[in-house]
């Protein structure tokens, strides 16, 4: 797993705070706890602009966080601007085949507007392994729903809970040391094939 | 050769769907403690779990996952202590159409929740039911902070499948997490 680790400069009432941020890079769309608990932080902070400037020793890492800005507004459901969003769109149709994990989103302090659609997108990944966002863009049929959908899967990605379903924790844990399925992998895919 | 045995226990309050979604996911015919509802339950179905119902699902030749459900009454509530024992996760279902279903889940996860610490979810049932509680205020009243709180039919094999998987992703991550825990320097 590729990790990449950056720096977020906040620009608040308060003044300037900086939170260090571990995660993986957007290229290889990875997330994971980290970016979870940099998402609650930022959630207790109080930031309510755009004012976010990305600095990150690594070209990779500062290509994908001007995406920021977009997350935030999507935490908070605001809107977003037409190029922004057909960049989003793009970029989640690009997606391989994903897992998504589930956790309670609740205990994150966010609310989002399409919990049933992320419940309906753990459901399919967990019973056929994974899901495909581009499917899932490309089934909505309105520009609103695709918009929400858009947005979902942006927090979702910022919050590490869409992850490639070669590299997701159930796949790693499926294997013991020596490469062998463990005891849950093989009971997953039990399970699946009711 | 010996078998390797996964336990996962079933569990909520009456007429839930627990036996259902056991029925769903055994592979043998679920071996029901059934007997005719004397007290208060009879007024919501005929027979109820009284013991246990077991269900067994053969994953390949050294490996089975046995699924507990637990009677739904609290007078029964020292089988619950029994069925966990060993269990590596629980499911609680709670029939969202009945305020006093979820007044005992509450009881019922509480129970768990304080001496087992068993990874969980929760599958709210009945949510087609007109005037049923919201999956939310389920979970605030349950206090159920760290657990997915999922809407589900057991009546749909997908539905109970979907549960399972969920319960087993739960265990995987906090397997994943305790490990990374270790591995890390923290100290």
């Amino acid at each position: 797993m590729r990790k990449s680790t950056g720096t977020i400069e906040f620009h608040t009432d308060q003044g300037v705070m900086e939170l260090y941020i571990r995660t993986g890079s957007i290229l290889s769309c990875e997330g994971g706890y980290d970016a979870v608990s940099t998402v609650k932080a930022m959630l207790t902070m109080p930031v309510h602009n755009s004012c976010i400037k990305v600095l990150s020793p690594e070209k990779d890492y500062f290509i994908a966080m001007p995406l920021a800005e977009i997350i935030l507004k999507a935490i908070y459901q605001k809107d977003i601007n037409e190029m922004r969003f057909m960049e989003l769109f793009k970029y989640f149709s690009s997606f391989p085949p994903v897992t998504v994990r589930l956790v309670p989103l609740h205990t994150l302090g966010v609310h989002f507007t399409a919990p049933s659609k992320y419940l309906q997108l753990h459901g399919q990944s967990a019973l056929h392994g994974s899901v495909s966002l581009k499917e899932h863009l490309e089934k909505s049929d309105t520009s609103q729903t695709t918009r929400e959908i858009v947005l979902l899967f942006t927090l979702l990605y910022i919050l590490g809970l869409i992850i490639p379903a070669a590299t997701t924790a159930i796949n790693k844990s499926a294997k013991d040391a020596d490469g062998k399925e463990n005891v849950f992998g093989r009971l997953i895919k039990r399970i699946r094939r009711i | 050769m010996n078998k390797e045995v996964v336990k996962m226990v079933i569990t909520g309050p009456v007429n839930a769907g627990k036996t259902t979604l056991i029925r769903h996911i055994s592979d043998v015919p679920v071996i029901a403690t059934d007997e005719i509802a004397t007290d208060e339950v009879a007024n919501v179905k005929k027979h109820t779990t009284v013991a246990m119902d077991y269900g067994i699902l053969h994953v390949d030749e050294s490996l089975e996952l046995h699924l507990y459900g637990t009677p739904g009454q609290r007078r029964f509530d020292f089988m619950w202590d029994v069925l966990a024992v060993g269990a590596v996760g629980a499911v609680f279902l709670v029939d969202s159409s009945d305020a006093e279903s979820v007044n005992e889940m509450k009881y019922i996860y509480h129970y768990f929740r304080d001496r087992m610490r068993l990874p969980a979810v929760v599958g709210v049932t009945k949510q087609d039911i007109r005037g049923s509680i919201e999956p939310e205020q389920i979970r605030v009243h349950l206090e159920a902070d760290n657990v997915p709180v999922i809407c589900c039919d057991p009546r749909n094999k997908e539905d109970s499948k979907m549960l399972v998987l969920s319960l087993l992703e739960m265990v995987v991550q906090e397997q994943q997490s305790e490990q990374e825990f270790e591995e890390s320097d923290f100290f």
